[in-house]
């Protein structure tokens, strides 16, 4: 069994707590929210208080700091769509795609 | 699943409007390939219609030219926070830029572009609490706390 050293645990969150911050503020500024305040909270620094004097719509801002924001444009393989994951993963639909391919 | 491949799912109000696809499990463009990002009308027809338009840098579309090129016809997956938003099919060599459609109003897809713009997370956050900010507060308060999953 691996496991990793506490250092590199340590290092792992820290460096995952100051990039959250920074992609946090980074939004924060689009929307064009003027003097936030962003810090690291609690007594495991795993947590981020964020205030917003002045916000309009507070649900909104919400949605906006919590949205993962990951991108990706991958290849779709020949076959689908299809209309369940069973189907997808079927023997059938694994046949027609290695036909057509 | 084994090998290259990997399986998304469009959003769908239930599950039985859900679409699945099976794509390349290597993404051949993501997030930080992108140079800007910007929301713009659909379709001039209808201007509840939103779509958002990126570019991407140079270094990516040199990768991404070539790409398309080879893959004309095949679908390509717009995949969003894990979901499939679109799967517009190739139609010819794509230097550096793109779109992202969906079922976008102008303001869902103002603030996908600034989300883009901004950067992905390095971790999902989760939302912990909110509270209106201290009354010694001048202006109409709002705080929000989030903590990540560890």
């Amino acid at each position: 069994m691996l496991t990793l050293r506490q250092s590199a645990i340590s290092s792992i969150s820290d460096a995952t707590m100051t990039q959250s911050v920074e992609t946090i503020g980074r939004r924060i500024n689009l929307l064009g929210l003027t003097e936030p305040t962003i810090q690291l909270h609690g007594r495991k620094d795993n947590e981020i208080l964020i205030q917003l004097p002045g916000v309009g719509d507070p649900a909104r801002a919400r949605i906006v700091l919590q949205a993962g924001g990951q991108l990706e444009l991958r290849l779709v393989h020949p076959g689908g769509p299809y209309t369940s994951q069973a189907e997808a993963l079927s023997p059938t639909a694994a046949f027609f795609r290695r036909v057509r391919n | 699943m084994p090998g290259k491949n990997e399986l998304r799912s469009t959003p769908g109000a239930v599950p039985a409007t859900e679409l699945w696809y099976i794509v390349d499990r290597a993404p051949i463009v993501t997030g930080k390939d992108l140079r800007t990002a910007q929301e713009t009308h659909s379709n001039p027809n209808n201007p509840g219609q939103w779509q958002v338009n990126f570019t991407l840098s140079q270094e990516a579309a040199k990768r991404f030219g070539p790409f398309t090129e080879q893959n004309i016809g095949h679908q390509l997956a717009i995949v969003l926070d894990h979901r499939i938003e679109s799967a517009p099919n190739i139609n010819g060599k794509i230097e550096d830029q793109g779109m992202i459609e969906g079922n976008f109003s102008q303001e869902s897809a103002h603030d996908l572009a600034l989300v883009l713009r901004a950067g992905a997370l390095p971790a999902s956050i989760k939302y912990w609490s909110s509270a209106p900010l201290d009354h010694r507060s001048v202006r109409i308060p709002f705080a929000t706390a989030c903590k990540l999953p560890f």
